[in-house]
């Protein structure tokens, strides 16, 4: 056992040192080929992921844990690279997708950044309705997590706080347009409170900032805090999402607690190209459909706290244009359209 | 005390393993590839292992990890010295004295000096970690955006301190960093400022290719027109002048220190980084040197602070990982990504619960150490031999070098074309008289400064009291103060009682006295006439 292991980590090294040293950032294996087995099924030659994220950002981490599931379960039969295409916070994967009109060999992870970034970055004309939409996998319920040593036991004990102290209580987390901070700015709209948004790019300086005291709460996902909460740290006292969170399904969602908002969901799915022939489209869509029934994936949903919700084609399609607009009413309610 | 020792001596039992040696030397091995070349990045190698690493025990994947990233601090210098040619965001300072040594015929010794730095940095930052690990923790949980603002005032007000003749020069190539910098995304407000309508530039200028630009290719062009038949580099024949003399290490051992205790601390603040504590290292290690004439001309103290800060970093930013779970670094994301697949939690409780995973990695770094060291040290008469490579064909390959990785980032030919107009910048700044350094630390430092003051005044609801009500900050404030008064104060005090310094290296290198002294005039009319 352990020694089949140690070959396969070495094989593997052999071919990933090899790799390394001709300077690219594809992880093609390419054991075993990838051509058609039986000739008439639709099978891509050479295929690549893409990720709007660089190495180790929460898109990159999720579309690489992906992948190796998808071989582990043998969902496919040749390893996909996986491509960061950082420029402008999924406008250059958009655009890249987009040159690639017809090809069958790109498709991408996409988040809810897709749908914001094209109604606030200048020069991000693409939009996902560029593009084909092949399937929408989860929901990443984000959970609102306080200091431990907080007087705050529930959403409506902040928002009472905020009422009367406007403008004093801080909220960190992202960039002003990610997730979290425009469901913050539609709590604040729906209640009418006003509060301060603190931005940090890691995620680790926003934990930071909810443990030294410099910031009263913060929307994350539940990984985000699930050490500091072991730890007795930090507390989740909400769910930012309709759905309750895997990993803390007693903290009440917003509606439990009686607000009535339009929240924005975290959403990961999948796009490709516009264009692409219908037995492509079908073999993507397999894949994925195939993967949220394995179990390494329920495993790996649940302990990251993900509500696995497929969509595919059509229905996913629709449910972007539905968040598209969610999105851009939060944005004017924050101010940022 | 007695806790750590007994977990790092189970933790060196576990290191010790065939299987978990094996990993450590691919890893270290790995990482000095990848530090050595531009392009490909430590997280992205790192990440391309992550598949790899399922298959193996979890404090093994770890050990690998950890290896590529420390190894790739070691690795970075190499071409830095050389070449001009930064290969990895942490040694970009390293450049600034470590080529001239190389020019002057001491590329060995430098090379040495950073082997040798950072391996003593490595473990002092090490021990850090090993002892210290909750205590620093503490500091960097109590460090607010106040406090970073105030570090980073320190940092900026440095800009002065890279100054070459002229400190209004340096400024204001310093603003021009900093103007830079403010191109792209603002977080705060989720608009672009000076984008251009370009989503290349979105997420910012490429700090790769503008310091490649401003020192490789600006270098090359720099070279090619003062190309007068005589040689650039000297490169010196005996094995014996390859390595860093005692006096070398002498001069060297207050930058080392320096920059071993600067290094870990900064590391280990999340979101300051190597590449930060670098550039703190090198100006304070000039702030307080005796001779801060000679930095920026090839001193090796120069070599050794910033080489030896960003290899405790390195040890510094396992802190905030291992004891909050708190990643300060892209590669350390991905190495806390990996814990998760293993279902393991690093946090608080981290080091109690799972000391079979944490002793081990943290042992494997000494022996990582002490790898590299042997690794690096024999590769230098290699490495030096380069500078023997004809011109004709040795520019090229720096050029093609460059391209290669800048291209490699990001695989955009856009950052190509960023990289041929600093290229061209850097040349007309040689031309004029302008430093970089002051430009590459303004753009590194200046958005850090930038979004602590405005994080600050978010907090503070728009009071600038918060930068005097909060003790760290102020102690921070204080001591920006100090590192400026006290050396100011003590050289007044030596002046009005001279005495000879016997010690004191002269300013010829010991190979151009030891017979070549013609040729080093040779070199330092050169400079003179290249500026």
């Amino acid at each position: 056992m352990s020694d089949t292991r140690m070959a396969r980590a070495l094989t593997s090294c052999a071919l990933v040192a090899l790799l390394t040293s001709a300077c690219g950032l594809q992880t093609d294996e390419s054991d075993g080929g990838a051509g058609a087995q039986d000739g008439e099924e639709f099978e891509p030659q050479d295929p690549e992921i893409l990720v709007h994220t660089g190495p180790g950002g929460g898109s990159d981490i999720f579309v690489r844990d992906v992948v190796s599931m998808m071989r582990e379960e043998n969902v496919i039969s040749s390893n996909w690279s996986v491509r960061n295409e950082e420029a402008g916070e999924g406008a250059g994967a958009m655009s890249y997708l987009l040159e690639r009109q017809g090809e069958t060999d790109t498709i991408s992870a996409m988040t809810t950044t897709w749908l914001t970034t094209p109604q606030t970055i200048e020069g991000a004309s693409v939009t996902v309705n560029d593009l084909t939409a092949v399937a929408g996998l989860i929901i990443e319920p984000e959970v609102m997590a306080v200091s431990a040593d907080s007087p705050y036991e529930s959403l409506t004990d902040f928002i009472e706080d905020a009422e009367s102290k406007p403008g004093e209580l801080v909220q960190t987390g992202g960039s002003t347009t990610e997730v979290g901070a425009l469901n913050g700015a539609a709590l604040q709209a729906e209640t009418g409170t006003d509060w301060q948004f603190l931005s940090f790019e890691e995620v680790g300086q926003r934990v930071t900032a909810l443990l030294n005291g410099d910031a009263d709460m913060m929307f994350g996902s539940a990984q985000d805090f699930a050490s500091q909460v072991d730890a007795g740290k930090l507390e989740i006292i909400a769910t930012i999402s309709p759905d309750p969170s895997p990993v803390f399904p007693d903290a009440p969602t917003v509606e439990d607690e009686g607000y009535d908002v339009g929240l924005v969901p975290q959403v990961r799915g999948v796009m490709a190209p516009p264009d692409i022939p219908e037995e492509a489209l079908t073999y993507y869509q397999d894949a994925f459909t195939q993967l949220l029934e394995t179990d390494s994936w329920k495993e790996y949903s649940e302990t990251n706290g993900l509500v696995t919700q497929l969509r595919v084609g059509e229905e996913w399609q629709s449910f972007l244009a539905e968040q598209n607009d969610r999105v851009a009413e939060a944005l004017e309610s924050a101010d940022l359209g | 005390m007695t806790e750590a020792l007994q977990g790092l001596s189970g933790g060196f039992a576990a290191a010790l393993t065939m299987t978990n040696l094996f990993w450590v030397i691919f890893g270290v091995v790995a990482g000095t590839t990848i530090g050595v070349l531009p392009g490909l990045g430590t997280p992205a190698t790192i990440a391309i292992l992550l598949p790899l690493s399922v298959n193996l025990e979890p404090a093994t994947a770890l050990i690998m990890m950890a290896g590529i990233y420390y190894g790739s601090k070691y690795g970075g210098s190499t071409t830095s010295i050389l070449l001009n040619i930064p290969g990895e965001d942490a040694s970009v300072v390293t450049a600034i004295d470590g080529y001239q040594m190389a020019k002057q015929g001491r590329a060995g010794p430098a090379l040495g000096i950073a082997a040798i730095g950072s391996f003593v940095a490595g473990t002092v930052g090490l021990l850090g970690l090993t002892f210290l690990a909750p205590a620093v923790a503490d500091l960097a949980v109590i460090f607010g955006p106040p406090e970073y603002t105030a570090l980073m005032a320190v940092g900026l007000s440095m800009v002065v301190l890279l100054a070459g003749r002229s400190q209004i020069k340096a400024i204001i190539a310093g603003l021009g960093g900093f103007l830079l910098s403010t191109i792209g995304i603002d977080l705060f407000s989720g608009s672009t400022r000076f984008t251009m309508e370009r989503i290349e530039l979105a997420n910012g200028v490429e700090f790769v290719a503008l310091c490649i630009g401003l020192f490789a290719i600006a270098e090359v062009m720099v070279n090619v027109e003062a190309k007068t038949g005589r040689s650039l580099f000297q490169v010196p024949g005996r094995v014996r002048d390859l390595f860093p003399k005692r006096r070398d290490l002498v001069e060297s051992a207050g930058a080392i220190g320096q920059g071993s205790i600067v290094g870990f601390f900064v590391g280990a603040l999340p979101g300051a980084g190597s590449t930060v504590a670098s550039f703190v290292s090198y100006t304070l290690a000039k702030r307080l040197s005796r001779h801060p004439e000679k930095y920026g001309k090839g001193s090796i103290a120069g070599v050794a602070a910033p080489e030896a800060a960003n290899n405790s970093a390195t040890a510094g930013s396992f802190v905030p990982l291992l004891t909050l779970g708190i990643p300060g670094s892209a590669s350390t994301a991905i190495m806390l990504g990996a814990l998760f697949v293993y279902g393991l939690q690093p946090g608080p409780r981290f080091f109690t619960e799972n000391p079979d995973v944490v002793w081990p990695i943290i042992a494997s770094m000494y022996i990582g150490n002490v790898v590299l060291v042997l690794l690096n040290l024999p590769m230098i008469p290699v490495f030096a031999s380069i500078l023997r490579i004809p011109y004709h064909i040795l520019y090229p390959g720096i050029i093609v070098i460059s391209v290669v990785g800048v291209y490699s980032l990001n695989t955009s030919l856009f950052d190509v074309w960023l990289l041929v107009i600093f290229g061209l910048l850097g040349y007309v700044m040689r031309k004029a008289d302008f430093p970089t350094a002051p430009m590459v630390l303004a753009f590194v430092l200046g958005p850090l400064f930038e979004r602590s003051l405005r994080r600050s005044l978010v907090i503070s609801q728009g009071d600038p009291d918060i930068f005097v009500t909060r003790p760290w900050a102020v102690a921070f404030l204080v001591l920006a103060v100090l590192i400026f008064v006290v050396p100011a104060l003590l050289r007044r005090r030596e002046r009005a009682e001279p005495e000879p310094a016997p010690g004191e290296p002269s300013p010829n290198t010991p190979s151009q006295q030891e017979g070549e002294d013609a040729d080093a005039t040779d070199v330092v009319l050169d400079e003179k006439h290249e500026q």
